[in-house]
């Protein structure tokens, strides 16, 4: 998956987490909503993985650099993806 | 603390330049209802909250508000590329851009710098609560 599409499902994964935990903050022992949040988890973790496997780091602890500190380089969130 | 993230909560890709719908966005960055006050709020609130139910949802809504206050800025950010002398002028952007240029600044559309009385933190759940049913009733 090129680089603008992965981090899209990446971006998409990631708001289905915001939202179902915002949900799971005043409903915490709904089973179908955490199965729901660990079933999106899960699917967020391995895309979150690929992508800085490929493109680079999305957080600190997603970097393993020995020649240059990955972390800065471009593009940052708010430069256009073009 | 916060770890930072290096995404956005959703894509913002600008193809048209607007410094006009700019000068109106930036009151969402830092005008009296925009999402650095939306931060500030639930993020102080959440020390006097007594119910871990509504702590989680302070801490982690008051959370989303700082991505969301990035996505305001990056809007604005992109609106305000390549301008020229005559369309910063035309657009009335330029009473912004006379102090800031095209930097990032927490102010008002009417150009009142972000200040901290729009929102309250009172240190009683039941009136912390009714100020944010007023400020953003989607929290409830």
């Amino acid at each position: 998956m090129n680089r603008i599409d992965l981090m899209r499902r990446v971006q998409m994964l990631s708001f289905v987490l915001v939202d179902v935990s915002l949900y799971l903050d005043t409903h915490p022992t709904d089973k179908a909503g955490l199965n729901f949040f660990n079933k999106y988890n899960t699917l967020y973790q391995s895309a979150k993985e690929e992508y800085e496997k490929n493109y680079g780091p999305l957080t600190i602890a997603g970097t393993n650099d020995t020649n240059s500190w990955s972390w800065i380089d471009e593009p940052w969130p708010w430069q256009r993806e073009v | 603390m916060w770890i930072y993230d290096k995404k956005l909560q959703f894509p913002v890709n600008i193809k048209n330049p607007n410094p006009a719908m700019a000068k109106y966005i930036i009151s969402q960055y830092g005008g009296p209802d925009g999402e650095l006050g939306a931060s500030l709020r639930y993020l102080s609130q959440r020390y006097s909250m007594p119910f871990k139910q509504c702590i989680g949802i302070l801490n982690d809504v008051g959370t989303e508000e700082i991505g969301h206050f990035e996505m305001i800025a990056t809007i604005v950010h992109q609106l305000t590329r390549n301008l020229t002398i005559d369309e910063i002028k035309e657009s009335g952007f330029g009473d912004y851009f006379v102090d800031h240029t095209t930097g990032i600044y927490t102010v008002s559309a009417a150009g009142i710098p972000f200040d901290a009385t729009c929102f309250a933190s009172k240190g009683d759940a039941i009136t912390d609560l009714m100020e944010d049913m007023a400020a953003d009733a989607a929290l409830l």
